[in-house]
């Protein structure tokens, strides 16, 4: 899949060298993947055989960016927790949406949800959300901790007509129908 | 509450799950499915859980099962409990449920837990009447998190802490079961026949 020169493709059990740089720069605050290359595949595999994961690389200019998967609770919610994680928030926009629309147009998801700490760091990535089609649903008071520090974590949710609103707004290439 | 001990309230007791009263907990798992409502079973009898294990209510006018209680650590969050109730509405009088989600998140904090954090479909008004009356505020409204009764709903989020909950109970120590005022259900208007 190509939108604009970003593109995505399955994360593989050989990645790791390749996206070990993105893991690095994402803030442990927003997500913790294995940094060794064991524990990655380990990882990777575990994620791999579990419904609806789809983990993806996701490259701007051929150049890795982030990668994202989904965790789902109960199939029957047809929701699914993304995880978006990406070296720098600011050029995550466009793949995000290629790796949403990518979600609803495989699986019959209803939604998708992330949650953010609600931390400096974090922020930027939050904004992301907002820019891509996520809806702020609430905050989780000092459900975080780090440190000796509590801190509250944001919602975000994303129904698959927010998208199809979103897309026919912004970016209609990207529209499911 | 230790692994296995039970919980003796002023009308029911906290019966840890285990072989000998699974089959009540499957009856009333069997009831639960007709129902609307989050969560299910244990997914066994000694199934372990993160602040103590899943239990049994027991009324002691009736000695009737008449709900569970759970508790597991939320993903992602150490120190987190997500506390699910269940009640067969039929055969449990006002206020039973009350003392026993009073008695089970007690014994939550005892082991450990730094948060209580409770998920209530939005049409569910009894449960968001009583969060109302403890004083608790939704924190979140996940918009058609839960298909459930053929559709989607909103899923809103309450949680306290311990100090929270301290203040909740001293401020409804007379209503609880070993209070001076008749037994009721918070949140509603129904008295029991005591």
């Amino acid at each position: 899949m190509k939108l604009d020169g970003c593109s995505l493709r399955p994360l593989g059990l050989e990645d790791f060298e390749l996206v070990r740089p993105v893991l690095h720069a994402v803030p442990p605050a927003l997500f913790q993947v294995p940094q060794v290359e064991a524990g990655y595949r380990h990882f990777l595999g575990r994620l791999s055989k579990l419904p609806w994961s789809l983990p993806c690389a996701c490259f701007a200019d051929a150049r890795l960016i982030g990668l994202c998967f989904m965790q789902v609770g109960q199939l029957r919610n047809l929701s699914a927790y993304l995880v978006a994680a990406f070296a720098e928030a600011d050029e995550a926009g466009v793949a995000l949406a290629l790796y949403v629309r990518h979600a609803f147009w495989t699986y019959p998801l209803n939604k998708l949800y992330t949650h953010v700490p609600d931390h400096p760091a974090s922020r930027p990535y939050a904004a992301t959300l907002t820019n891509s089609g996520f809806q702020q649903e609430g905050k989780l008071v000092a459900h975080v901790t780090a440190g000796d520090q509590a801190h509250d974590a944001l919602l975000f949710g994303l129904l698959r007509k927010d998208f199809e609103t979103w897309s026919a707004r912004h970016e209609p290439r990207l529209l499911l129908s | 509450m230790s692994e296995r001990a039970q919980l003796q309230g002023s009308w029911v007791t906290l019966e840890p799950v285990t072989t000998l009263n699974w089959p009540e907990v499957q009856r009333l798992d069997q009831v639960r499915q007709w129902n609307p409502n989050l969560g299910g079973t244990p997914t066994r009898a000694d199934a372990p859980a993160s602040y103590g294990p899943p239990v049994l209510i027991r009324e002691h006018s009736t000695a009737t099962a008449v709900g569970i209680l759970e508790n597991s650590q939320m993903t992602g969050y150490p120190g987190v409990a997500v506390v699910l109730i269940y009640t067969d509405e039929a055969a449990a009088r006002p206020g039973v449920a009350l003392e026993a989600f009073a008695m089970y998140v007690s014994s939550v904090f005892e082991a450990g837990a730094r948060l209580v954090h409770l998920e209530v479909l939005e049409f569910n008004s009894r449960v968001h009447r009583i969060m109302k009356r403890l004083g608790l505020t939704e924190q979140a409204r996940q918009r058609e998190q839960a298909y459930v009764a053929g559709r989607f709903w909103d899923v809103v989020v309450y949680a306290f802490d311990a100090r929270d909950w301290d203040r909740i109970l001293s401020r409804y120590a007379r209503t609880l079961p070993g209070g001076d005022r008749r037994p009721a259900a918070l949140g509603g208007r129904r008295r029991t026949s005591s």
